[in-house]
């Protein structure tokens, strides 16, 4: 047990490196990862697409261990998923021969029937589906789907919620609505959350601190807390100035690449 | 409207058959046609009549589709027993590839001579070549069906940490369930075309007794009525088993 830690790190990452091997070279992914989350915390990562975040994601997840480095939960390696870490998808991944209340009670142990019955009825109230119990996936939108699929990964009771780009295969207005909806959920359960995106909107308005990923090889490039007070107003000056650091840090990026062609 | 667009439906789907049969009757009417390779369509239709008179029609049917029935069960139960074990086995998967990849090529037929040494003239050795007329279809569809299964939905099931029998139970058999009715369904048709090989065996009943020993007299109106038949009671049986798929697959 750690007795410098002063804070608790429900995750700890340390030299985290992976490689894929394409066509016999090996191709760096994540380089040198370093980060750890809190208790409770909202953590926002974000990166174009290639950098490496939905890996880390899967890594954290327990999905993929072929990485050097440490990844931690608690103190204890992450070596295999658990019911401790839920996880949501880009896609839903809904099982379509069950209904909404099946999929979610699909990974319930140890519950009576009524039990069972009652935690679905919570978790749809709490993403606001109540009383589509009986629907069938493919009857429902995507943003119901998708809302179905977080209500499965939080009735498991996880004590970490990994969101993979989950509201990236949504129109706008129902991403807001969702945005609104999982800070609903993250107070009313007060979990830990790790949300990857590329929306920048969406990282500074959700995260209380946002990480920022650089282009494959995926490494952490700056990390910013974000001071400002819930709920956020989304065209508030500080809002707009914690946005503008971001969009900073990825246009100097770019300006990079444009040396190096000249 | 629409009735006037399901009239032309119907059309089309009579004209041929209509066509056929005129083009037939005229074939035989003018003697175009030795009487004997080809009787017209008012013979046949007599015969078929007789046949249903003389109630050997029903009889023969019934005992082809008991003997079909009989194989196909065994094989879609072994089928799919067999499938579900090789398809979630890697280690069995290796063990089996070979001599299925040996064994599947070879038609029913051959294996006649062999079945009758093994299980004599009696319904067994008929029972066998019609199970191996409908095996290898279930069998190959069940194992691509459980090879198929949409890995992001494994993912989950893994994440979910479902312990192995649910997961075979409420995952894999579902989602293969498309594919084992298909292959139920070729495996049902492959039995029934097997019906006449199989009762070349010295059979004293059925419809392909029927078909061959009418050959042998030379009665080809009979001939015609008992293909005629295969025909439409396979493709019964193959409607009825798409109603079921559908009953069943409601995703």
């Amino acid at each position: 047990m750690n007795m410098d830690k002063l804070t608790e790190d429900r995750i700890l990452i340390r030299n985290l490196n992976k490689k894929f091997v394409i066509n016999r070279k090996s191709v760096p992914v994540l380089e040198n990862i370093n980060l750890h989350v809190e208790k409770s915390q909202f953590i926002s990562i974000i990166g174009s697409s290639g950098c490496g975040k939905s890996t880390l994601l899967r890594i954290i997840a327990g999905l993929d261990n072929d990485y050097e480095g440490t990844v931690e939960m608690d103190g204890e390696k992450i070596l295999k998923p658990s019911l401790k870490i839920g996880i949501v998808f880009q896609e839903h991944r809904l099982f379509p021969w069950f209904t909404v209340s099946e999929n979610i009670s699909f990974g319930l142990r140890d519950k009576s029937y009524s039990e069972k019955k009652e935690i679905v009825k919570q978790h749809l109230e709490l993403v606001g589906l109540s009383g589509f119990e009986d629907a069938y996936p493919s009857q429902l939108s995507g943003g119901m789907s998708q809302r179905v699929s977080i209500a499965r990964a939080l009735a498991n009771n996880p004590e970490i919620l990994l969101m993979d780009e989950p509201f990236g295969a949504l129109d706008a207005l129902t991403r807001i609505q969702m945005q609104e909806q999982c800070l609903k959920i993250w107070e009313t359960k007060k979990i830990t959350i790790i949300f990857v995106t590329h929306d920048i909107d969406e990282a500074v308005y959700l995260g209380d601190k946002v990480i920022v990923m650089s282009q494959r090889p995926g490494r952490i490039k700056k990390v910013i807390p974000i001071k400002v007070k819930r709920p956020r107003d989304r065209n508030s000056y500080d809002f707009l100035e914690i946005r503008k650091l971001i969009y900073e840090e990825f246009f100097s990026d770019q300006k990079e690449i444009v040396n190096y062609v000249i | 409207m629409h009735k006037i667009k399901d009239f032309y439906k119907i059309v089309e789907y009579l004209i041929l058959p209509v066509t056929v049969l005129i083009v037939w009757q005229i074939l035989f009417k003018t003697g175009l046609v030795n009487p004997i390779l080809l009787l017209g369509p008012g013979k046949v239709w007599h015969s078929f009549i007789n046949l249903i008179e003389a109630g050997t029609l029903y009889k023969n049917i019934g005992m082809s589709i008991l003997r079909v029935l009989e194989g196909f069960l065994i094989a879609s139960v072994s089928g799919i027993f067999l499938g579900i074990i090789v398809g979630l086995s890697k280690h069995f998967d290796r063990i089996t590839n070979i001599v299925i990849q040996i064994i599947r090529p070879i038609p029913p037929i051959a294996w006649i001579p062999l079945a009758i040494l093994w299980f004599g003239i009696g319904e067994n050795s008929k029972i066998y070549i019609i199970l191996l007329g409908a095996f290898f279809p279930i069998f190959t569809n069940v194992v691509e069906g459980i090879h198929r299964v949409d890995k992001k939905l494994i993912e989950v099931a893994y994440v979910l940490e479902i312990p192995k029998g649910k997961f075979i139970r409420k995952v894999i058999m579902p989602s293969s369930l498309p594919f084992i009715m298909t292959g139920i369904r070729l495996g049902l048709s492959g039995a029934w075309m097997c019906v006449v090989a199989a009762e070349l065996i010295a059979s004293t009943s059925g419809v392909g007794y029927m078909i061959s020993d009418a050959r042998q007299l030379s009665q080809t109106d009979v001939v015609i009525v008992g293909m005629l038949i295969i025909g439409v009671i396979g493709k019964t049986m193959d409607v009825l088993l798409l109603k079921l798929q559908r009953s069943l697959v409601k995703w």
